[in-house]
Order: structure tokens, then sequence, then C-alpha cells
């Protein structure tokens, strides 16, 4: 069983408090949602829309912490075989397009975040930029926490076993 | 469109995934580039809601919660109870740790819904045993992937509620349907590791078989753990919960008996367990994401009928078709990490499968199965690279000795496929054979 994340310092694993906190909003509101409709004569409506809420951020802040810590999966079968020059070559490239990805997804999702003050959710009548504003700085830590993995171009693998464990 | 921007953005992913990028980035990146190629037919906000969208899904929401519930399992003490509970079943039997490893991985399979988390599990406790008792390393690595793929079978399965998701097909139904192939899986791992055991040797752990007295101790002692597959099945089937709220609920459900029930798990550990779950959840989620981004240019693009269009000449005989399909899929799956393949392939596949009037629960079970067995085939099985990490084995020792157990699963596969029955009799049985779940 891993340990909780002791790599970086905690004001960098912010992501992962973060997504820890909407984990458990999350799972909250789906029990609130069976207890209310059982105990109480009115159930509670916004149970879901709760909850949905708060696992987009799980995800995208999850995800922030998978780029901090190169947990996302990649396909090696390939560049495996390429001389060793050419691997740093295409690992430069992929760190650049990643860059560039990131940024643009975090200009996305701040459009996004901006054109909806106006749109309201169902059950709690919040604005949607609530939703999106939170996504659009998961994208920048992702962009951030990419930023400063050059030179250490590989998903950590090995890192991922023991987490497991 | 033109014919060659239509087509880019998949180009565009394959040589993403040849060249080393994140499989969740390569699918994120490709769907992203149908976008800027749309020349503004599409908002690229657009791209950003696609994305947004996969984290909408309701049935969705039960992964974080399966998965967190698995997380308190594997801290709060289940494994040792379930360790005495596959000791006293078969402990008596020849390679008895090899059996016990299976019996185990069964019995973690309707706990923790992640088989890399039950591979690492089985590898460090039994496996790590097994190789004190001098069965080979390799031996030990082969048979801990090999147990482990049996949770992707046996209800809360992470792969089966990714599928659910993916094809529009009931998870309830799909829990149910993967009981059966899940315990044939079992009985096929026991025969082979009998084979392999009485030629080699390896020992029992016990002399005689376990007192009726013993056995029931032991069943008690873990029947709170081994009550979660009830509790799901019935909850779902008799509209207690949906299958969404059976994930909250055994999550909550785990917590209290990992405190009240067995006393072995304290707060100052759920932090950590919070932490590893939501990253195990979300790395995840994020590529179902990039998936449903890539899925609308593929609906967009008409690509799947594209690309599955020779395929469908077979679609008159069901069986031959999902015979190919495995064909290709075991193929695949040989390059292709599990999750990331069913991710990638269940959107294309689908639509070919309604076409042929196959099952899509029984398709399910078929792809996920086969799948999951690409998780112990050199080069890039995720269960082979666990337990062979934990365990010290070297690759080409583990790949001689998992021929047997992959020649095993590919009979199970062949079976699955041909009779639907094997796994539709079930979820038809509990849940009617029109219900929708």
């Amino acid at each position: 069983m891993s340990e909780p994340v002791a790599r970086d310092p905690w004001w960098l694993r912010i992501d992962e408090g973060i997504a820890v906190v909407s984990l458990v909003v999350t799972v909250g509101s789906v029990v609130w949602g069976v207890v209310t409709r059982y105990l109480f004569p009115q159930p509670a409506a916004w149970t879901y829309e709760v909850a949905t809420m708060a696992f987009a951020w799980t995800v995208f802040f999850g995800a922030a912490t998978g780029v901090r810590r190169g947990l996302h999966a990649d396909i090696d079968i390939f560049v495996h075989y390429l001389p060793e020059r050419w691997q740093t070559v295409i690992d430069i490239g992929n760190w650049v397009l990643l860059a560039v990805f990131f940024a643009a997804m975090g200009v996305l999702f701040a459009q996004l975040a901006a054109s909806t003050t106006h749109v309201y959710t169902v059950a709690l009548s919040l604005p949607q930029t609530v939703t999106y504003a939170p996504l659009a700085l998961a994208c920048l830590m992702m962009l951030l926490y990419h930023l400063g993995r050059w030179g250490r171009w590989r998903a950590t693998n090995p890192e991922d076993v023991e987490d497991i464990i | 469109m033109s014919a060659v921007a239509a087509w880019l953005p998949a180009l565009v992913m394959f040589a993403l995934l040849l060249l080393r990028t994140p499989i969740t980035w390569a699918m994120a990146i490709a769907a992203f580039s149908f976008y800027l190629l749309s020349g503004g037919m599409v908002p690229l906000t657009a791209f950003a809601q696609e994305i947004f969208e996969g984290t909408q899904s309701i049935s969705l929401l039960a992964l974080p919660s399966f998965v967190l519930a698995g997380c308190i399992m594997n801290a709060s003490g289940i494994t040792r109870r379930l360790v005495r509970i596959a000791e006293v079943l078969v402990g008596h039997m020849t390679g008895a740790l090899a059996q016990m490893c299976t019996v185990l991985g069964t019995l973690l399979g309707g706990l923790t819904a992640s088989a890399n988390a039950d591979a690492a599990m089985l590898a460090k406790t039994i496996g790590t045993e097994m190789v004190a008792y001098r069965y080979s390393r390799a031996f030990a690595a082969v048979i801990t992937s090999s147990a482990a793929i049996i949770t992707s079978l046996l209800p809360p399965s992470i792969g089966l509620i990714i599928y659910g998701y993916l094809a529009e097909a009931s998870v309830g139904r799909l829990f149910a349907a993967g009981i059966i192939p899940g315990l044939l899986l079992a009985g096929g791992l026991m025969i082979v590791t009998h084979i392999t055991a009485r030629r080699r040797g390896y020992k029992a752990q016990r002399e005689t078989r376990a007192s009726r007295g013993e056995l029931l101790a032991a069943l008690r002692d873990g029947l709170w753990a081994m009550s979660i597959p009830v509790i799901i099945i019935a909850g779902t089937r008799y509209g207690v919960f949906t299958t969404t709220e059976s994930g909250a609920i055994i999550a909550v459900y785990v917590l209290f008996i990992a405190i009240v029930g067995y006393r072995e798990f304290s707060f100052r550990q759920l932090p950590g367990v919070l932490a590893e779950a939501t990253r195990d959840a979300s790395i995840v989620m994020m590529m179902i994401c990039a998936a449903s981004a890539l899925g609308f240019y593929l609906a967009w693009e008409a690509v799947p009928q594209t690309m599955t269009g020779w395929l469908s000449t077979m679609a008159g005989n069901p069986v031959v078709l999902l015979l190919v399909i495995n064909l290709m899929l075991i193929i695949l799956g040989t390059a292709i990490e599990g999750s990331a393949a069913l991710i990638i392939l269940t959107p294309m596949l689908i639509p070919l499968i309604g076409q042929a009037g196959i099952d899509k629960v029984h398709f399910g079970i078929v792809l996920v199965t086969n799948l999951t067995i690409a998780g112990i085939t050199p080069p890039v099985g995720g269960l082979m690279y666990i337990s062979s990490q934990v365990l010290g084995a070297r690759m080409l020792d583990y790949s001689r000795e998992v021929l047997p157990y992959l020649g095993m699963m590919m009979i199970l596969l062949v079976l699955l496929s041909v009779f639907p029955q094997l796994s539709l009799w079930l979820p038809d049985l509990i849940y009617g054979a029109r219900a929708v779940q």
C-alpha cells in the first residue's frame, strides 16, 4: 500500500489535495442521495449535480497529479528500438507538443468559464463558471508540472508499481 | 471536409502512439486536430466541452467509488482473512500455494475492482511465499498475474463499467454476466496449475483437508467482505439502489467494516488510501475523457463503419465475426495496454456488433476477457509487468511459463464466443431476458 506522496513538497501537491477532497464530495453526495431517498420525505435533488461537478474536478486535478508524477502510460514498443539520439529528439518533440496542448486546453476552459457566467445549473442555480474555472486551473497546473519535467521524458512505470503495492 | 482532412486525426493518433506520446494525450491531441481542421465548422470550445462530457456520465460515477472501496479493502487486513479461507479450501492440494493464489484472486476479484491492484497484492502476499517455498520466480509471477485476470470479470469490475459506458450497455447485467466466465477461468487456472505442480513436485501446505470447523471459522471471519458482490447484485436487482449508487454505498460499507468490523484500519491511513484511489481513478478517467472527444470525431466522420467495413462482410455469421475480432484483439493486445485498447476499440466495434445481432453484454464479456488476457502477454502486458517486477522474474522465463495458461485462456475465449449462454444465462435469470438495468 502506498504512503501519502512524499516526493514533492506539500505546496506542489495542491493538485492532489483538491482531487482527494473532490473525490470525497463525489462519493459523499451519491451516498447522501440514497440516504435522503429513504429517510426523508423529500430526497435531495442536488446530489448528482454536485457529484458530477466534483467528479470532473477529481479527474482533472488527478490528471495533473499524473502529469507531475509521470503516471500517464505510453507505448514504447516502437521507439525503444530506435537509436538513443533519435529517442531524445522524439522525447523533446513530445514535450513541446504536450506543453502547447496543455496551454491550449487551459485557454479553452478559461473561455468556457468566461462565457458561461450567465448559464446556471439546474438544481443549485450556480453559474457554470463554477464548474469550468477549476478545470482551467487544473490545465494550467498540468502545463506547469509538465514544463517542470524537462529532461525527465519517460512515464515513470516503476513508480506505478510501487503505488499499486 | 476533404478525405485527407477526415482521416488525418486518426493518422495523428496512431503516429503519436507509435512516437511514445502518452496514450491519453495522443487521443486528445488527435481529437483536437479534428476541431482545428474543421475550419470553424465545429467551434474549438466544443473540444473542451467534449473532454468535460466524459466526466458527466452517471454510470461512470461508479468507477471512483469502486476503486476507493478496493483501496480501503487492500489496506484493511482483509487479504490476510481471505488467504486463510483459501488455505482451508485448497491447502491440501498439490501445488497448494499456487492453487491458493487462484482462490484468493477469485475472492479478491469480488472486492477490489482493479486487476492491477490484485496482481500486486497477490505477488506481494502469496507470490513471495511461493518463491520462499522454491517455486520458480517466473511461475509465481505467471500464476499471480493470471489469477488477477479473474478480477476483470467478477463484479465490481472497472473494465465492465467502462465498457458499459462506451457501449451503452447495462452495467448491472454486465456484472452478472461476468460471474460464470470468471469462475470458469478460475477452474481452468486450477487445472493447469495442478498439472504443472504434479510434474514439478510442488507440495501441499497441509497434510489433510481442513475440518468443517476450520472451514466455518475461516468463512465466518471473511463473511463481511465476501458479502460485497451479493450486496451489489441484490441491491441493484431489487431496486434498492442503482449500480452507480452501489459503488458509493460499498465504499462507505467497506470503510465501516474496515474500522468497526475488522478494526485493522485507522483514520491515519485514510489520506494515503484516498490519494491512491484518486490517482488510479483519474488516470483511467482522463483517458476516457480523451476517448469521449475522439468519439465525437469518429462519429462525425463515420470512421468506425469505414474501418470495420471489411469485417461487416462477416456480420451474417456472428460466431465467425466474434472469432475474427478475437484474433484481431489478441494481436493488438500484444502491443497496446488492455484498458487503452478497450477505450479505443469499443466505439469502433459496437456498430458492427449491433449489425451482426450480437448481444452487447455477451460481446462485453468476450472483449474484456480478451483484453485482460493481453495483460499477461509480452511485451506490454501490465499484469505481467507488475508481478514480474515484484517477484524479480525475467521476461524470457515468464514468456515460457505463461504458455500453458495462455493456451487454456484461448480455449475459454473460444467457448465464451461460441456459447453466449455462458455469459447471458445468469443476467437473464436475475434481471429477466429483456430487462435493462
